[in-house]
């Protein structure tokens, strides 16, 4: 076979072109395996829940009016309202917002000195809340509250307070990691909790504890009085919230939206067209690079046909004289594929340091979107290449 | 394979004014294995398109050529593959070597496909013809004549029903060209097949069974 391989490739080959396809195979290959890697590491960051992100939701209000003043009950949703939303097919669920019944106020202490304020809780059914963590439940008798804040209020912090007062930022990470001294009092009761913030939500503006830590403190702490009122804010489950209908049935009710505009929706948007875009770009330079190849290989079958003929006349069969040549392009494609995936994994051996810096709760996956990409792609070039050998040498 | 019959086979190119006066065109022939054949004809009577349509490696022809009952028309390519390699052996006019590899390396490249005769025979066979000296020499650098030589040790380096020769001595003196037929002869003897030789007036010097003209 050696010596086939030596009439058939060594005197013919351009070192030139095959230097270019190495190349120009490197570039491609090395930006799709890199552009795929980087975005399955990041991609479950800005989205924690898939099958969430899919889908929209949409919190309401009733209009507030100068009449709202003289009637407290006027802002609220009777249960045949709530009912009747549920019932409108662009709505897919509804959940009510509950409002404490009792005080709350919260502060901060560090070595005895500390502040705090008055403040609220609300809470939706869980499967309403978009940061959810293992430490999202409650339980009578817990000495700790998970919360979930708005990210406004982190970024207004941030990028607002911080900012103008040379003070450092905080991450979420960092705010995970405060223990909040929450004072419940009501119905002749008073205690005292540890609260923790366990998520930033772009969807639910507002300060959220679970579900069942509401039911049982307003049962618990709640004051007759102002017990089992109607829910003021709701939040709609829909499947496409550009739905006129949605527009036209909230005008007609005098329901208002709250603008939920800075959501991951769009960052997770940004993110798949630019990977889309980077990962095309590669592609298409693998589908060149495999088009150079092929046409090099051409030119050499090209120029040795006549040898190849008279292979074929000494009894060669068409796929011993295309080996050589498809042992020449599995063996260039190994050293491609290998190459682009080692660049990838030195690549990515940078960025995740920079990453976990930056995001503290950033967990990397693993490496095998790239590892999958870069195999399926090497076993496709490969087998494009063969195909098409066999069928020009069938031609000489 | 043990006989080659041709139909009323004639070459596209004569198709308008058929030859009259050939022993093989538009004729019903048949060569047997173990017999020695000797066409004879001027030059431009086809003698090359004989060979190839046999070998086939040209179609060019009216009429039908059968190998035993099997018309070549039906065979495919990997089976001419099969053909060329375990039962019908030529030798080109033009040799078809390849310049570049050495006069063992072109010998070895069929060899190696058939696995057929022992490296001691290949280098016997081509001391035997005078070209022991040459054997590592790029064919390109060799004479017509030696490059016969190494064309017809390479032709003999399988198993063979049926050799085509087209004008193998063309360039070998009287001495070369009857060591030429003695190796044959002795393959011949040894293997049973038959020769099918043409030739332009010089022949190589065999025991013909038949002499025919083109």
């Amino acid at each position: 076979m050696n010596l086939i391989r030596k009439l058939l490739l060594y005197k013919h080959l351009s070192w030139t072109q095959l230097t270019g396809f190495f190349i120009a195979g490197l570039v491609g290959m090395g930006i799709v395996l890199f552009g795929v890697q980087a975005w399955s590491d990041v991609h479950p960051f800005f989205s924690p829940d898939d099958g969430f992100i899919k889908k929209d939701y949409i919190v309401i209000t009733k209009r507030i009016g100068t009449l709202g003043l003289l009637n407290r009950q006027g802002n609220l949703f009777t249960p045949d309202e709530q009912a009747e939303l549920a019932r409108q097919p662009f709505v897919d669920r509804v959940g009510a917002f509950t409002a404490s019944r009792f005080q709350v106020s919260a502060g901060i202490e560090v070595q005895g000195s500390g502040f705090a304020t008055d403040m609220f809780f609300e809470s939706v059914p869980d499967e309403f809340v978009d940061t959810k963590s293992e430490q999202w439940t409650f339980s009578p008798g817990d000495e700790e509250i998970p919360i979930v804040v708005p990210r406004n209020y982190l970024n207004l912090y941030n990028f607002g307070f911080a900012q103008s007062r040379d003070l450092p930022k905080v991450s979420e990470g960092v705010i995970g990691m405060l223990r909040l001294t929450v004072r419940v009092a009501g119905n002749g009761r008073r205690d005292t909790y540890k609260g923790k913030i366990t998520g930033f939500s772009n969807r639910l503006n507002t300060i959220l504890v679970p579900r069942a830590f509401m039911t049982w403190a307003n049962d618990y702490y709640g004051s007759a009085a102002n017990a089992a009122g109607n829910p003021a804010r709701l939040i709609i489950e829909t499947g496409n919230p550009a739905n006129k209908e949605i527009a036209r049935y909230f005008q007609e009710r005098g329901y208002e939206a709250e603008n939920d505009k800075l959501n991951d929706g769009s960052v997770v948007w940004f993110l798949n067209l630019l990977t889309t875009f980077v990962v095309g770009i590669g592609l298409l330079i693998c589908a060149l690079a495999l088009y150079l190849l092929t046409i090099s290989i051409y030119l050499i079958i090209q120029k040795n046909s006549e040898k190849l003929r008279n292979l074929s006349l000494l009894g060669y069969r068409s796929r011993e004289i295309a080996a050589p040549y498809q042992a020449l392009v599995v063996g260039v494609n190994i050293i491609v594929a290998a190459l682009s995936l080692a660049g990838t994994l030195v690549a990515r051996a940078f960025y995740i340091p920079f990453l976990t810096k930056i995001w503290p709760e950033f967990s990397p996956g693993g490496v095998w979107p790239a590892l999958l990409c870069g195999l399926s792609l090497f076993l496709l070039i490969c087998l494009l290449n063969i195909v098409a050998v066999r069928a020009r040498i069938k031609k000489v | 394979m043990e006989k080659i019959t041709l139909q009323r086979v004639i070459p596209a190119v004569f198709s308008q004014h058929p030859p009259t006066d050939s022993d093989i065109w538009d004729r019903t022939v048949t060569f047997s294995k173990g017999k020695n054949y000797l066409l004879e004809a001027a030059s431009g009577k086809g003698k090359t398109s004989f060979c190839s349509y046999l070998h086939g490696s040209r179609a060019d022809y009216a009429g039908h050529i059968l190998f035993d009952e099997k018309d070549v028309a039906r065979i495919s390519p990997d089976t001419w593959g099969e053909i060329r390699r375990a039962s019908l052996g030529i030798l080109f006019q033009g040799l078809r070597l390849f310049p570049e590899l050495t006069a063992l390396e072109n010998v070895q490249l069929k060899n190696r496909l058939t696995r057929f005769q022992a490296d001691e025979w290949i280098e016997e066979a081509f001391a035997r013809l005078g070209i022991a000296d040459k054997i590592s020499a790029p064919v390109a650098k060799i004479s017509f004549g030696q490059q016969q030589r190494v064309a017809l040790i390479r032709g003999l380096c399988q198993p063979l029903d049926f050799l085509l020769l087209d004008e193998p001595v063309s360039h070998l003196d009287e001495e070369n060209s009857r060591r030429a037929g003695q190796l044959l002869l002795e393959e011949a003897a040894r293997q049973g097949f038959g020769i099918i030789a043409t030739s332009i007036g010089k022949h190589v010097d065999l025991p013909y069974h038949e002499i025919l003209h083109l």
